[in-house]
C-alpha cells in the first residue's frame, strides 16, 4: 500500500509532515499532472489514501477540477491557515480529515494510522 | 381498483378477508401455499400482499425480500398466529409495510390495507412530480429503485437519514445525491469519517474547540457541525463513534445546539444529518456499544443499500459506465466488451460490491492496454481465480444435488447413493490407473482383494 502525497514544493511544513507520518511507502507528486498520472494507474488497492497540501485558492480549484473524476479516495487535506477562500472550498473535495499547515501533524499521523487499520488491515 | 394477494393456509380467514377486500372494491387472489403465492406475486402486478408466516411449505418471511424486489414492489402485510417480536422486527427490516397478529378483527386487517393503499397512491403521484438529478448511481434494478423512491419522497425533507449496507455499496455516493437533490443542495456537504479519528480528535472536529482548550489547541477551531450549518452533515462509519461522543452528538441532533470543547457558549447549527454504517447498529445496541436513543434519532428515515449480487441487471450497466469513465480519465477510446466478459462479470458475486466492480474494471482496462475489446483473459488473476472457484463449487453443489435424486427425481436410499458413488469412483479409478492393478491399489489405498471384489460387484474391469 502506498500513501500518495501531493505537495507542490518542499518546505518546512512538508518536512515536518513527512517526519511525523513516518511511513515508508510514500509517493510524492509535485504537480497536478503528476497526481493525475499516478491516480490513473490501477494500483491494486480498492481505496487509496491521498494527502493534499494545498497552499492557495487557485491550487484548490485545479485539484477540485481533477478529483471530480475520482470518487473513492480517502483524502486528508492540509490547507493554509491564512487563506479563508481555500477553506471555503475544501468540502467540495469531501475530505476525510482537514488540518492546517502550521499544525504539528500528530493529528495526521493518528488519522492515517486509523485509516490504514480500518480500511486495509 | 387495487390488486390484492392473500397468501395464507387458513381457508376460513382467506374467505373472510377476500370478501372484505372485494367489498372495498378491490380485486383479490388467494393462495394457500408459499410456492404458489410466490409464483403469483411474480406473474401479476399486486399492490398489496397479505403474507402468513407459518405456511405448510415454508416461512413467509423467507420470501418477503423477493416479493418486495419484484418489479411492482407490492406493500406486504405480514400475518402470523404466534406472537413473535423478533419475527416482527425482521419483517419490518425486510421491508414489510405492517405486521399483524392473529387472532385479529376485520378492522385490524382492513386498517393497514387502507393505509398501505393510501401510501402507495401518494407515492405514485409524488413520483410523477419529483425527478432526481443523479450522479454516479447506476442501474434500474428493483432494489435500487426502491432506494431511489425513498430518496425522491424525502428530497424536500430535513429528516435524519440512516444509510446501511455492506462495504462498497455506495453509501457516500448515495448520501451526496440525497444532498444534491435536497433544498440544501447549494450549501455544504460536510463529511466526517468517524472511523478515522480517536475520541478526542473526533470531539474537537465535530464540535470545534476554543484556543487553549487542551494541549495543542493553539487556535480556535470551528467544528464541522457548525460548518454544515444550512447544509448536510454526513457521518460516515457512525458505528465507530465512541460512546461518550454519542451522548454529546445526541444532544446536538435533538436541539441543533452544542458547546465547543473549552467553550462557555452554545452554538446553533441547522444541519441535516445523514449517517452511514456497514455495522448492525441494533446488535451494537444490544451489546451496549451504541446508544439506542441515538439510533432512533439517526434513523428517522432508513435506507438499506442492496449488495450488488442482489441487483440483477445492474452489473452490465455499471460495467459500461465505469469503462466509459476510466477511458475518459485516461484519454483513450472507449473499449467494448465481449459477451464472454459480460457473462463472467455477471457470474461473480462481487463481495466488495460496486467498489470492487469499479476497481476490477480499472485494472482490466489497464491490462488490456491497446486491445479495443475486453475479454475475460484481461480480468485480474485474483478475480478470475475467485470466479473459477465460485463456478466450480456451484457446479459441485449441482452435481451433489443431482446425485441424491435418481432419474425419476425420487430421493435415493443411502444404499443406492453409496452404490452410485462407488460406481463413479471406480470409473474414475479405472481411467487414472490405466489398467494397472498396482497403481489402482496405490491410488485408492485398498487391497487387491478388495479391489477385485468391488470390480466384480459393479461389473467392471480394469481395462478401460
Amino acid at each position: 500500500m502506498n500513501i500518495l502525497i501531493y505537495s507542490k514544493q518542499e518546505d518546512s511544513d512538508e518536512r515536518r509532515l513527512m517526519k511525523n507520518i513516518d511511513f515508508t511507502r510514500i509517493h510524492l507528486c509535485r504537480s497536478i499532472a503528476d497526481l493525475k498520472n499516478y491516480l490513473n494507474i490501477a494500483s491494486g488497492e480498492m481505496r487509496r489514501i491521498v494527502i493534499l497540501i494545498i497552499n492557495n485558492h487557485d491550487e484548490m480549484v485545479n485539484i477540485c477540477n481533477l478529483l471530480i473524476l475520482y470518487n473513492d479516495l480517502l483524502l486528508i487535506v492540509v490547507i493554509n491557515q491564512n487563506c479563508f477562500k481555500t477553506y471555503d472550498n475544501v468540502h467540495k473535495l469531501r475530505p476525510r480529515y482537514i488540518t492546517y499547515k502550521d499544525s504539528d501533524f500528530f493529528d495526521v499521523a493518528i488519522v492515517l494510522n486509523r485509516m490504514i487499520n480500518h480500511y486495509y488491515l | 381498483m387495487a390488486k390484492i394477494l392473500i397468501i395464507d393456509d387458513d381457508k376460513e380467514l382467506c374467505n373472510v378477508l377476500s370478501a372484505q377486500v372485494d367489498s372495498l372494491g378491490h380485486e383479490v387472489n388467494v393462495s394457500y401455499t408459499l410456492q404458489e403465492g410466490y409464483s403469483l406475486s411474480l406473474s401479476e402486478r399486486y399492490d398489496i400482499v397479505f403474507l402468513d408466516v407459518c405456511l405448510p411449505d415454508g416461512n413467509g418471511l423467507d420470501i418477503l425480500p423477493a416479493i418486495r424486489n419484484t418489479e411492482y414492489a407490492p406493500e406486504v402485510i405480514i400475518m402470523t398466529g404466534t406472537g413473535d417480536s423478533d419475527g416482527a422486527e425482521m419483517a419490518i427490516k425486510n421491508g414489510a409495510w405492517d405486521y399483524i397478529q392473529k387472532p385479529y378483527s376485520l378492522k385490524q386487517m382492513t386498517l393497514p390495507l387502507i393505509r398501505a393503499l393510501d401510501y402507495r397512491e401518494a407515492r405514485s403521484s409524488g413520483k410523477e412530480t419529483i425527478s432526481l438529478n443523479l450522479a454516479g448511481i447506476i442501474g434500474d434494478s428493483q432494489p435500487i429503485r426502491n432506494c431511489l423512491d425513498i430518496m425522491a419522497q424525502t428530497a424536500s425533507s430535513d429528516a435524519n437519514v440512516l444509510l446501511t449496507g455492506e462495504t462498497g455499496t455506495g453509501k457516500e455516493v448515495f448520501a451526496l445525491n440525497m444532498h444534491r437533490n435536497s433544498k440544501r443542495a447549494q450549501k455544504e456537504f460536510v463529511v466526517v469519517d468517524c472511523g478515522a479519528m480517536t475520541e478526542t480528535l473526533v470531539e474537537s472536529v465535530l464540535f470545534g474547540h476554543e484556543k487553549g482548550a487542551f494541549t495543542g489547541a493553539d487556535r480556535r477551531r470551528i467544528g464541522l457541525l457548525k460548518t454544515a450549518d444550512t447544509g448536510t452533515l454526513f457521518l460516515d462509519e457512525v458505528g465507530e463513534l465512541p460512546l461518550t461522543i454519542q451522548r454529546s452528538l445526541l444532544r446536538a441532533i435533538q436541539e441543533r445546539r452544542f458547546r465547543p470543547v473549552g467553550g462557555d457558549k452554545e452554538i446553533e447549527s441547522n444541519f441535516r444529518l445523514i449517517a452511514a454504517t456497514n455495522r448492525n447498529l441494533d446488535e451494537m445496541v444490544k451489546k451496549g456499544l451504541f446508544r439506542e436513543d441515538l439510533l432512533h434519532r439517526l434513523r428517522s428515515i432508513s435506507i438499506h443499500l442492496p449488495p450488488l449480487r442482489e441487483r440483477n441487471g445492474d452489473v452490465q450497466k455499471m460495467a459500461k459506465y465505469f469503462i466509459d469513465r476510466v477511458c475518459k480519465k485516461n484519454e483513450m477510446e472507449t473499449k467494448q466488451i465481449s459477451l464472454d466478459f459480460l457473462e463472467v462479470l455477471k457470474s461473480y458475486s462481487w463481495p466488495g460490491n460496486v467498489r470492487e466492480l469499479q476497481h476490477t474494471i480499472e485494472r482490466t482496462i489497464f491490462s488490456a492496454r491497446e486491445i479495443p475489446v475486453l475479454y475475460p483473459e484481461h480480468l485480474p488473476v485474483d478475480i478470475r481465480a475467485k470466479i473459477a472457484k465460485t463456478t466450480f463449487s456451484r457446479q459441485s453443489n449441482e452435481i451433489q444435488k443431482e446425485s441424491v435424486a435418481n432419474d425419476n427425481n425420487v430421493f435415493m436410499t443411502l444404499k443406492e447413493y453409496e452404490n452410485q458413488f462407488h460406481e463413479r469412483y471406480l470409473t474414475e479409478l479405472i481411467s487414472r490407473a490405466k489398467g494397472n492393478y498396482t497403481e489402482a491399489c496405490r491410488l485408492s489405498g485398498i487391497s487387491k482383494s478388495k479391489l477385485y471384489q468391488l470390480l466384480r460387484n459393479y461389473k467392471k474391469t480394469l481395462k478401460s
